[in-house]
């Protein structure tokens, strides 16, 4: 019986010590069940792909230097920016959002990265696909960040 | 029996006018002078008023004003009937003068060739090659027709960058220096021919053959049938013809010898342009782009995974 509360215990201390993050699939996309490295990963017939991710803060930085050092990695790997923007989550978490371009074989894709950041994670809700089919459903991708719970 | 005889002599004719030349003492039918003389030939008629560009010169005057040459052998006319009009260096007086006038008083003293050699027929040929200044060829084209009129010559041909002028031969170095003061000189070249011995010979050939035809002449008037008279007047043809042909022949000579070609061709200078060049400044190459700046190569795994090839990879 010791044993049995003291294992109730831990998993209710690790449980507590975790955060889980939701975003509501919108309209027209299906959430994959094995989402691999990500923690939620959605897509729609045409190829419109959005996926949430939390990482460990392991080096403590805030918002903007998390979001300066994914910028970086991605204008090396030749993503042009075009914009860039705060955001709010569900659950009042402010976020920000970068939104790329890159060539990929003539075709051009989309890919927008908002970060959310607290003391312990950071939170990257990645949303892309080819413009040509993207940027119809910008709206519902954005209302799916927007009903993101950062936790 | 007569008219053989008369035929026979007709024969030793033949033979005389046509291989007797050399045999025959050859007269020398130059002036004393050549080149130096105003007139050297008695009997020389008047020049020919258009080709020396002034008036012409009384025969009477020319002849008074000549001095006397060596004899033409007796019986025979003088070579200068065949020469043409002033052949033999003689200047119109009109022309000579106002041509010392033109050219000036040390030019006209200049001599075309040496005392030694006043009895050679020379032909002179010149060629003086001008530069002028811009748009200035035709007056100094004219100034060198005015040269060789004034000294007694002629414009033979002209075109819009060369004369060709026909100048006493006496005043052929004159003319030549006149004309190369009226420009810059790029090219000078004079050309000689001596035909002193051509002429002489023809003159000695001339006036064999006019021996000749005196003798036929006196056989025609003494010949008596149709046949005799028939053959002397062909040899009499004969004869004359090749006395023109000689006669010609002296006179082509005469002609040239006696006057000399001077051919001008004028050459204006290219106006000089002022190539005003337009100084640009010279824009430096604009340098190059620098180096993408050096950022901090965080080393999180999860950030090299985000993008769109890892976001829309299915797995």
């Amino acid at each position: 019986m010791k044993r049995m509360i003291l294992t109730s215990l831990l998993v209710a201390l690790s449980l507590g010590g975790c955060t889980t993050t939701h975003l509501a699939t919108p309209s027209g996309f299906a959430a994959q069940p094995d989402a691999g490295t990500y923690d939620y990963r959605a897509s729609d017939g045409e190829g419109v792909v959005l996926a949430v991710r939390s990482e460990k803060n392991e080096l403590r930085g805030d918002l903007p230097f998390w979001t300066s050092a994914v910028d970086v990695k991605l204008r090396q790997a030749g993503y042009e920016a075009l914009a860039q923007h705060d955001v709010t989550s569900a659950d009042g978490h402010t976020g920000r959002q970068t939104r790329y371009v890159i060539d990929d074989g003539g075709r051009e894709i989309a890919f927008w990265v908002t970060l959310f950041v607290t003391e312990r994670q950071v939170v990257i809700v990645e949303a892309g696909g080819d413009s040509e089919f993207f940027v119809p459903k910008a709206d519902v991708v954005e209302q799916a960040i927007a009903s993101l719970e950062v936790g | 029996m007569k008219i053989l005889t008369h035929t026979l002599t007709v024969i030793g004719l033949l033979a005389l006018g046509s291989g007797c030349a050399a045999s025959h003492k050859a007269a020398p039918s130059m002036p004393e002078e050549y080149y130096g003389a105003e007139m050297a030939q008695p009997g020389v008629e008047a020049m020919d008023d258009v080709a020396y560009g002034g008036e012409a010169m009384p025969m009477a005057e020319s002849a008074a004003a000549a001095p006397a040459a060596t004899p033409a052998p007796a019986g025979a006319a003088p070579i200068s009937d065949a020469v043409p009009n002033g052949v033999l260096g003689m200047v119109p007086p009109k022309a000579g003068a106002e041509g010392e006038r033109a050219i000036g008083q040390d030019d006209s003293e200049i001599e075309t060739i040496g005392g030694d050699s006043v009895d050679r027929m020379i032909i002179f040929t010149g060629v003086m090659a001008l530069m002028v200044e811009p748009a200035s060829a035709p007056s100094a084209m004219e100034a060198a027709i005015d040269l060789a009129v004034a000294a007694g010559g002629y414009v033979a041909r002209q075109n819009d960058t060369e004369v060709q002028l026909r100048v006493p031969s006496k005043r052929f170095r004159s003319v030549m220096r006149g004309v190369g003061r009226l420009g810059e000189v790029s090219r000078r070249s004079v050309n000689t021919t001596d035909v002193t011995e051509e002429f002489h010979d023809l003159g000695v050939r001339l006036e064999n053959l006019q021996v000749t035809r005196k003798r036929i002449q006196k056989l025609l008037d003494e010949a008596k049938g149709l046949d005799e008279i028939l053959r002397v007047e062909q040899e009499l043809r004969r004869v004359s013809v090749e006395i023109d042909q000689l006669e010609g022949r002296i006179r082509f000579l005469g002609s040239q010898s006696a006057f000399s070609t001077v051919t001008v061709q004028v050459t204006e200078r290219v106006p000089e342009v002022v190539m005003v060049e337009e100084v640009k400044e010279i824009e430096p190459p604009p340098p190059p782009p620098p180096p993408p700046a050096r950022v901090l190569d965080t080393d999180v795994e999860w950030i090299d995974s985000v993008g769109v090839h890892d976001l829309m990879r299915l797995d």
